[in-house]
């Protein structure tokens, strides 16, 4: 949607202008109009600031543009043109940031970004002044993505601050970054980052016209672009990379990916991604290689459990006794014995109580949670196995499985895990063996279907590819990165 | 890379895996048994022979389909031995791939319900397993040859449960070596060509592969090569453990060799062995059921072969529940087996006989 001041000019007269802009801003009680006077070789001339008084610096304000106005002498200015020109003004007002601007359009814009408009009678254009300055969280370490080795740094709510953040770590000219706006009300700003030797051009231009034709009134988070811009939106498994790290970006724009910085999200989204990419921390680098491999391998494992954990045990119990140790299946029997529920149904009120606990614990104030994290371990721990409701066996299982889950560098990514167990907890109960074999197939051949933005996601092992040995089923030492990921640009194949 | 490979297209490396996936089957369970009925102890012989010959025959069909890059099985079949002749080939292959299919998922099936389900109804299980075929070959053949190069993995584990019975094999078994006669380890090879049967769908396969510049023939050549060790190092070691005449009293050979050991944890070893090689055994059902709906597409020159993979989906059904009990399977097998000899072995050598007799030249160079 465009506004209907599309195509509106400013006029020469002051209170025309005026007019126009307190009908724009009309019941608007934080837009400010501060008229000044200037004394220009015996002329008096109106000019008009206007701003958004939540929204700039008003030491700025003062000290900057109002202050250098009303001191302005032509004659110490040694000024011998007659007749008052812009130009005059950018040179007396000290701000980093002025434009000449006739369009309404643009001029809302600037004003809800936190610029201030000045209008001088008669002059039909306008100059906006950088005066931005609103409360910003500062640098912090990211919550949902912490590292024990590596950088501390998270991003921001802001963008400016969040392209910074890389900028500061890859000091390349080839690195770019394109603003483009999204949202016909909310105008967010979109920064769209990438190496320009590295990255596939028809990649860039398919994400670029991708960005330009999103048609939506609002974007507050990365989350609205990521949905608007995936392949497959009923897919469980996240297409995009999130992220909250600046090296963990830059790393990718290394490899040819693009990333999207979103003005108002902490977390910055890279294109395109692979299943695998979802199990890598940028720790995994920082460590030496061998740690690199081995955690890897613990979160394949993590993945692996978190889905068919509950599934295998449920398939054990009720169908394939046979296949444990007989000693061991006695024990488990006995302690089934006092149990009224079959397998399933303790596996799935297990799991649903776990849920219904991990969903409680993330809404709830930090303090409060703690007493959650108590509650479930009374709850699940003890009461419910003394209350013969549930075997202490099912209890371990569920308990490996959310551990499982958590192994994952990315909350995110956590949802598929969680969503799949519970089919696959149902087919084994109806099939045994065979329904978590059915189950895997149909997960397997959906992975295979998934692309994110025309790159197949489970590359590079299917299609298969050298890079399956060099950063996803192990991580090769650094010097072996040389040869960057097959999604980058041909040309530039080699890293150094 | 970008946007490569998705309008049902495979690569050079697809297609090498693809035919160690569609060879590796239902024929390995019972391979041992069924050589040595006629070549005893050099049961290893003949399917090493056969093995060979095989490789021989995938570059015969590797060699004539690359003659002509540009054309699907039933164009270059037409040119080779006239249109008439290439549309019935063309139609019989169609038919035997659903054959072929129908019998590979009715003798999982079977094996399903021995092992996992005894009580389950067997059209559930059919329902379950062609349903995951239709689902997988949905995509195209992009999406399946994926599918394959992932549970191509799972073979490793299947390959080293060969390892299970070395405590207990007696190497004494397999001698005297060639003590049987040259004429019976070749009529050996005869049983063993069936449990390598599948690589004829090269034939079909072939005009897929987008990057033909690769070594396709030798990535096939390889890949007959590695399915041949797998099976000779299985017959060895099967023979070894049982001997030539308890062979005979096993059905399924595969699966008894795993109860030779008891491992510590995990009883009934050849449950395991039975996960992954159902894994193997939906990739095979895949690229056997794909192939014939493939070659559909090819004589009704639809846009895609989804629709064939749906029309089929009920035909498999009714073909999978026919049979009434396993022998009657076994019997259907054996004469489906029969068939695989002409699309397997006579086609091949027909095909390559009249490349030659028409100099070897496609029409597509002759014009251009």
């Amino acid at each position: 949607m465009d506004s209907k001041y599309k195509g509106t000019l400013l006029e020469k007269k002051l209170e025309n202008n005026l007019l126009q802009l307190k009908e724009v801003f009309k019941d608007s009680y934080d837009i400010i109009y501060r008229e000044l006077r200037l004394n220009y070789h015996g002329k008096i001339v109106n000019l008009v600031l206007v701003f958004n008084s939540n929204l700039v610096d008003a030491q700025t304000i003062n000290e900057n543009i109002i202050k250098p106005i009303i001191h302005f002498n032509p004659v110490k200015e040694r000024t011998i043109i007659k007749q008052l020109h812009l130009d005059i003004l950018k040179d007396v007002i000290p701000i980093n940031g002025i434009a000449q601007v006739r369009d309404y359009d643009k001029i809302i814009n600037a004003i809800f970004s936190g610029n201030s408009l000045m209008i001088v009678n008669g002059i039909d254009e306008g100059l906006l002044l950088n005066t931005k300055e609103w409360p910003e969280r500062s640098v912090e370490e990211p919550d949902a993505e912490s590292v024990v080795r590596g950088s501390r740094e998270g991003f921001t709510e802001s963008i400016s601050t969040n392209t910074g953040l890389i900028r500061r770590k890859l000091k390349d000219p080839a690195l770019k970054a394109q603003q483009l706006q999204a949202g016909s009300r909310s105008k967010t700003n979109i920064n769209v980052l990438y190496m320009e030797d590295i990255v596939n051009k028809q990649l860039l231009d398919e994400v670029l016209s991708a960005l330009q034709d999103i048609e939506i009134d609002g974007v507050f988070e990365s989350g609205y672009v990521e949905q608007l811009l995936e392949d497959h939106p009923y897919s469980p498994f996240p297409q995009f990379q999130i992220t909250e790290r600046p090296d963990k970006v830059c790393g990718n724009l290394l490899e040819g990916k693009i990333a999207l910085i979103i003005d108002g999200a902490p977390q910055v989204l890279i294109l395109p991604t692979t299943f695998f990419q979802l199990f890598q921390s940028p720790e995994d680098y920082y460590e030496r290689t061998i740690y690199g491999s081995l955690t890897r391998w613990i979160r394949y494992l993590g993945f692996f459990i978190a889905t068919s954990f509950p599934a295998i045990y449920v398939a054990l119990i009720s169908f394939h006794q046979q296949m444990l140790p007989t000693d061991l299946i006695l024990d488990l029997s006995k302690t089934r014995a006092q149990i009224p529920f079959p397998p399933v149904i303790e596996a799935l009120l297990m799991e649903l109580t776990i849920e219904l606990l991990r969903e409680a614990s993330a809404r709830l104030p930090k303090t409060i949670g703690q007493i959650i994290g108590i509650v479930g371990a009374i709850v699940i721990g003890d009461a419910a196995v003394s209350a013969n409701l549930v075997s202490p066996v099912m209890v371990i299982i569920v308990a490996i499985t959310a551990l499982g889950s958590y192994v994952l560098p990315q909350y995110s990514t956590t949802f598929p895990l969680r969503f799949l167990r519970f089919p696959m907890i149902l087919l084994a109960a109806s099939f045994g063996a065979f329904g978590i074999i059915i189950t895997w197939s149909w997960i397997i051949v959906h992975l295979c279907s998934l692309s994110s933005f025309g790159y197949p996601y489970l590359s590079p092992l299917a299609p298969i590819s050298s890079e399956l040995t060099r950063d996803a089923a192990i991580r090769k030492p650094l010097w072996g990165f040389r040869k960057r990921p097959q999604s980058a640009n041909k040309k530039n194949y080699n890293r150094w | 890379m970008y946007r490569k490979h998705t309008n049902g297209e495979i690569s050079a490396n697809q297609a090498f895996i693809i035919i160690i996936s569609i060879m590796i089957g239902t024929g390995v369970l019972g391979l041992s048994r069924v050589v040595s009925q006629v070549s005893k102890q050099d049961a290893w012989i003949s399917v090493l022979i056969n093995g060979i010959l095989i490789s021989l025959i995938t570059m015969a069909i590797v060699y004539v389909a690359s003659r002509f890059p540009q054309d699907n099985f039933l164009q270059y079949s037409s040119r080779l031995l006239s249109k008439p002749i290439g549309y019935i080939i063309t139609i019989s292959f169609a038919l035997y791939g659903l054959l072929a299919t129908a019998t590979i998922i009715r003798f999982l099936t079977e094996m399903i319900l021995t092992w996992f389900l005894p009580d389950t109804p067997i059209y559930v299980i059919i329902f379950l397993i062609i349903a995951t075929s239709v689902y997988m070959l949905s995509h195209g053949l992009t999406v399946l040859a994926r599918f394959n190069e992932v549970i191509i993995f799972l073979l490793v584990p299947l390959a080293l449960l060969v390892a299970v019975g070395i405590p207990e094999i007696r190497l004494v078994n397999l001698r005297p070596i060639g003590g049987t006669g040259l004429k019976s380890i070749l009529s050996g090879v005869v049983p063993s060509f069936f449990a390598f049967g599948g690589y004829e769908v090269m034939l079909v396969y072939y005009p897929y592969i987008s990057d033909k510049e690769k070594p396709v023939a030798k990535y096939s050549m390889i890949s007959v090569i590695i399915v041949t060790l797998f099976y000779t190092t299985t017959v060895i070691s099967q023979m070894a453990l049982f001997g030539p005449e308890e062979l005979q009293r096993v059905l399924y050979p595969s699966i008894n060799y795993l109860r030779a050991y008891d491992f510590p944890i995990i009883e009934r070893m050849e449950l395991f062995f039975t996960i992954f090689w159902l894994f193997t055994v939906l990739g095979t059902i895949g690229l056997q059921y794909f192939a014939g709906c493939s070659l559909l597409q090819s004589i009704f020159k639809t846009k895609t072969t989804g629709f064939f993979v749906f029309l089929q989906s009920p035909i498999l059904f009714v073909l999978t529940l026919l049979p009434r009990n396993t022998p009657q399977v076994v019997e259907i097998g054996g004469i489906i087996g029969k068939a695989n000899i002409f699309f397997g072995l006579l086609l091949p050598l027909l095909l390559l006989i009249m490349v030659f007799v028409h100099g070897g030249k496609s029409k597509h160079e002759k014009n251009s």
